[in-house]
């Protein structure tokens, strides 16, 4: 079973975000910080990481940075799961490097195949 | 501040879609019908903040355009493409007349592709069915690259031919089933045509359609 790390600090976009995941088959681990977010992805190692981008203390472009630098966590797929929309927000998550990117509000059909994708490209 | 308006967003329109879409079992045709109520108000709402959020930041004057080279061909058809599952739906016959001398044009591609699906979605919403729908792209004399969508829909009074520009103005008092859209589309559609040094017009004959055309100066 694929383990999804959901970083995000919105205690009902934490639900809906696990309860789709779980609904779907994937195993969901959690971190409501980018800190607790790296510390998690490093310590587990989840196939994928789901990352809000603001977030209190380090964002989720410096959480994602830090677990790019990792080696034990550098090729694991991260998806920017953000409200922030703007085309400067999204130049940045783009110049960031991220796998993928995900507005919120949810589109569900977008948000389920993007996650499939890239948990089955995963090596 | 965008991002403050759609954060709650995320779970009204998510948890309803998740129960819509029967993740987690069955529902009865009551709360089937209320959750699509929820998700399409949701949806709608959406719409507004973004295009409230669009001109809010043209009439602070920091909408920047994000200039490229591209061929206007290709652009009205993308637009068109967007537009026809919804004609072909209500039996609207959707065409098509370039001049050849259009082809390059300088914009922001985005911006000119909404202008246009902005034009192209009032004229389906406001053609019974069974109309047509005529997109027309020239070059003026004066060098100005115009393009224009012309509808044999309802058509608008000459008194309220200048309103429709304005924000939540809906002229006449039509019963429209494709009761859509945020009141805002075609006053930003003016501003975007703005933004690019054009112009905005609009001909129409009560019972007989519309013609809405835009114009800005070309260039390559």
């Amino acid at each position: 079973m694929k383990v999804v790390l959901i970083v995000e600090d919105n205690e009902k976009n934490m639900k809906l975000a696990r309860d789709i995941l779980q609904a779907k088959g994937y195993t969901t681990l959690e971190a409501v910080t980018g800190e607790e977010g790296v510390q998690v992805a490093i310590a587990q190692t989840p196939d994928l990481v789901l990352m809000d981008i603001q977030l209190l203390g380090i964002n989720g472009i410096e959480a994602f940075k830090q677990i790019r630098a990792n080696p034990s966590t550098q090729t694991i797929p991260v998806i920017a799961f953000t409200a922030s929309v703007t085309p400067t927000d999204r130049s940045q998550v783009t110049a960031a490097g991220f796998d993928a990117f995900l507005s919120k509000p949810i589109d569900l059909k977008e948000f389920v195949a993007t996650i499939k994708r890239l948990t089955e490209t995963a090596v | 501040m965008s991002h403050e308006l759609r954060t709650p967003l995320n779970a009204i329109i998510g948890f309803s879609e998740v129960l819509i879409e029967r993740m987690f079992g069955e529902l009865n045709e009551k709360q089937d019908d209320y959750l699509k109520d929820i998700f399409s108000s949701g949806k709608h709402l959406l719409a507004l903040i973004n295009d409230i959020l669009d001109l809010s930041k043209i009439e602070a004057g920091c909408m920047e355009l994000e200039l490229s080279t591209f061929e206007v061909p290709a652009a009205i058809s993308n637009a068109m493409i967007l537009i026809r599952e919804r004609a072909t739906q209500h039996g609207i016959d959707l065409v098509c007349h370039l001049a050849p001398e259009v082809g390059e044009q300088r914009a922001d591609e985005r911006k000119f592709k909404q202008i246009l699906l902005n034009f192209l979605s009032n004229a389906v919403k406001f053609t019974p069915d069974g109309g047509k729908l005529e997109v027309r792209a020239t070059v003026e004399e004066d060098n100005l690259l115009s393009v224009s969508v012309s509808d044999t829909g309802i058509g608008i009074a000459p008194e309220d031919q200048a309103a429709v520009f304005e924000e939540f103005r809906q002229v006449g008092h039509h019963y429209t089933n494709k009761n859509e859209g945020t009141g805002l589309g075609l006053a930003l559609t003016k501003r975007f045509v703005e933004l690019h040094g054009g112009a905005l017009s609009v001909r129409s004959v009560l019972g007989e359609g519309s013609t809405f055309t835009f114009t800005i100066p070309r260039q390559v």
